[in-house]
């Protein structure tokens, strides 16, 4: 497993002094693993540790542990089985934004939004959607699953 | 990942080889059985993608062999989408073959899952599991 903090000289260097506000305070992380479901663990064990340190309320970091769950489970089962699973993180004060891919082949399509597995994501995430990435020279195409979950959870009517 | 923790985790419900088992899944499944009709079903550790369908297969068994299936739920520590349609899909065949599942969980974990979810009402409910099986006769 990979990990990439690429902004971790820019929002720790390139702060100012103490108690000074940022530009833009958010954390950006980004796992890069083959996509298999062995890892899936790992990828919501750390959602969850950036909620937690985002000071999400406990039921939003439940939340969030099972949607980032959900949403790597649907991608790894669309991959073929080289492929490499992406999530990147961004957690700012009170909200977390993952936006996860893989390597599809060309005939893949998006995860069907009728599934038990994406009816729960839209349960679980304030926002969830999925987009295909045009396929580049010499790559494969990628499917992306974006979700966005906020510090507080919405109230239960 | 070393994640398995025996003195917590009783019986695995399959036996592959040791090298397989990395990263060790880490679900409990235990039964025991109450007379003839009823059977509990102790779920431990965490139900995703992985475990979720030993859970499934598991509950399926119980629900061919008694008329009173008691699912405890207490000592769940991860419940994802996986395991909410493992037990939504034993609770429609328990419908089906007019048996009784009856889920008991006070894991705040599993009960946020059912919750946020929404599925918390299509299950039906025990406090306890001498509750559900006294329920049942």
């Amino acid at each position: 497993m990979t990990y990439v903090d690429k902004d971790y000289s820019a929002s720790n260097g390139g702060a100012g002094p103490e108690g000074a506000p940022r530009e833009d305070s958010a954390l950006r992380l980004e796992l890069r693993t083959a996509a298999s479901t062995v890892v899936i663990a790992t990828i919501r064990t750390v959602a969850a540790d950036l909620a937690a340190r985002a000071d999400f309320d406990l039921d939003s970091i439940d939340d969030l542990r099972m949607a980032v769950d959900d949403l790597c489970a649907m991608l790894v089962r669309l991959a073929p089985a080289d492929a490499t699973l992406r999530c990147r993180f961004t957690a700012h004060p009170e909200r977390i934004e993952v936006a996860a891919d893989v390597d599809v082949d060309d005939d893949t399509g998006l995860p069907p939004t009728r599934s038990f597995s994406w009816r729960v994501l839209e349960c679980l995430a304030d926002e969830v959607s999925a987009e295909a990435l045009p396929r580049e020279l010499g790559q494969r195409g990628r499917i992306c699953i974006t979700v966005a979950k906020n510090a507080v959870s919405a109230q239960q009517p | 990942m070393g994640l398995t923790r025996p003195a917590l985790y009783g019986a695995r419900v399959d036996s592959e080889s040791p090298a397989a088992d990395f990263p060790a899944d880490i679900i409990g499944l235990q039964v025991a059985e109450h007379g003839p009709d009823a059977r509990v079903v102790t779920v431990r550790g965490e139900v995703d993608t992985l475990t979720a369908p030993k859970l499934a297969s598991f509950l399926h068994t119980q629900l061919s062999a008694a008329r009173v299936v008691v699912v405890d739920l207490d000592g769940v520590d991860f419940l994802g989408s996986a395991g909410l349609s493992a037990l939504f899909e034993a609770n429609e065949l328990a419908a089906r073959e007019r048996r009784a599942l009856w889920l008991v969980c006070h894991s705040r974990i599993a009960n946020r899952a059912l919750e946020a979810t929404e599925l918390r009402d299509h299950f039906t409910f025990a406090d306890t599991v001498p509750d559900a099986l006294k329920n049942s006769v």
